[in-house]
């Protein structure tokens, strides 16, 4: 197994440790959504999924799988399509993607109530960024694309 | 030789994306124990049950003392409320913003209905969004989806319950007598009448300035709520 799988797999498990350590004290930031948008950059479209699909298993909370997990499942592989087709700097079209990926969750799973709680939504977006960033820097650093 | 490697790498994705799928279809609840493993709250479920019960108990206890006090001042105006109930443990809750929503151990074989009304010592939770054979998703007054006629006080006003990671209770007509310490409680539809919801902490002037509304404040933390009643 290539250390950038290895890599990968630990990074996703850490992003889910801290996605529900955060979530047990009432506070919600979408650590593996923002892992997931960065590996898009990086891995291959069949790694992808394969995370993608790991992160849909840990993350779904009940024995159907909703309108918001599918959602969640397709913004990585949405942003490993943008990356495709329009092959912007990395350094730029991976923080936007995190941004536009939260923006894009949030508004198809709670239209209303993401508009009235900007503040949520920015701590959300914060600390996505702030962990996407290190998973961006670790593989950037790496040379693992 | 590269070739043969990726061709390797893919099959190998390919078998793991196949598990994967079978496995978010078929045993879900192998992902709930994932997140148990690696959620420092959820954790504690399976390795001591004793434990989190007596902390619940204790919690309980206190809730219920100040419960207790504040429902003697106000007892005429809450009518007893004594249904049959099922015990249900959280298995998991919606890892996301914006929503609350928890999954609980009792589904439609041990007779829960979508609707029924969710209680934890003794306050109103939610109400059972959707009902599975061994397992039921609770939407609770948390969510910011939840809308629920409630009554507040000895006066019985009308207000309707918006969920939030901070609810409140909206619409109440302007000279409507509610004071901080009021007690709020369901009035909705399905649910039984007079469940205790929360206690007014404070009222204002709504936004649109047609309507009071109402902050709350309750005996417990949702994130540390572990098992729940469901009425039958």
């Amino acid at each position: 197994m290539r250390l950038r799988s290895i890599l990968a797999i630990l990074i996703l498990l850490l992003a889910c440790a801290l996605q529900f350590w955060f979530a047990s004290a009432g506070t919600f930031i979408n650590f593996i959504l923002a892992t997931l948008i960065v590996f898009a950059f990086y891995i291959d479209i069949w790694e992808l999924l394969v995370f993608v699909l790991f992160g849909i298993f840990v993350v779904n909370w009940q024995p159907a799988v909703s309108a918001d997990i599918f959602i969640f499942g397709i913004i990585p592989i949405a942003a490993y399509a943008f990356h495709k087709v329009f092959a912007w700097s990395v350094w730029a079209a991976a923080p936007a993607a995190i941004v536009c990926g939260f923006f894009l969750l949030y508004l198809a799973i709670a239209p209303g109530a993401f508009l009235a709680n900007a503040e949520l939504f920015s701590i959300d977006v914060l600390g996505g960024l702030i962990f996407g960033g290190l998973v961006f820097f670790v593989f950037d650093r790496l040379k693992l694309s | 030789m590269g070739r043969k490697r990726i061709s390797n790498s893919h099959w190998v994705s390919g078998a793991l994306i196949v598990i994967l799928a079978l496995l978010i279809f078929f045993a879900p609840s192998y992902g709930w124990t994932i997140r148990a493993w690696l959620s420092p709250a959820l954790g504690n479920v399976g390795a001591g049950v004793s434990q989190t019960d007596a902390q619940n108990l204790v919690a309980e206890n206190d809730a219920l003392k100040a419960q207790l006090a504040t429902l003697q001042v106000v007892a005429s105006q809450l009518p007893t409320s004594t249904p049959n109930t099922i015990r249900a443990m959280i298995y998991s809750r919606y890892p996301m913003n914006f929503r609350n929503e928890l999954l609980v151990s009792v589904g439609s074989n041990e007779g829960v209905a979508t609707g029924a009304a969710v209680t934890f010592q003794g306050m109103l939770l939610g109400e059972v969004k959707a009902v599975f054979p061994e397992t039921s998703l609770v939407q609770t007054i948390f969510d910011n989806s939840l809308k629920m006629p409630v009554r507040i006080g000895s006066g019985g006003v009308n207000g309707l319950l918006q969920g939030g990671s901070d609810p409140i209770v909206g619409s109440i007509t302007s000279n409507a007598a509610v004071m901080p310490g009021d007690i709020v409680y369901s009035a909705a539809p399905g649910i039984p009448y007079a469940v205790p919801v929360a206690q007014v902490v404070a009222t204002s002037t709504s936004a649109d300035s047609l309507f009071e509304q109402a902050t709350l404040s309750f005996p417990y933390d949702i994130n540390n709520v572990e098992t729940v009643f469901i009425a039958k």
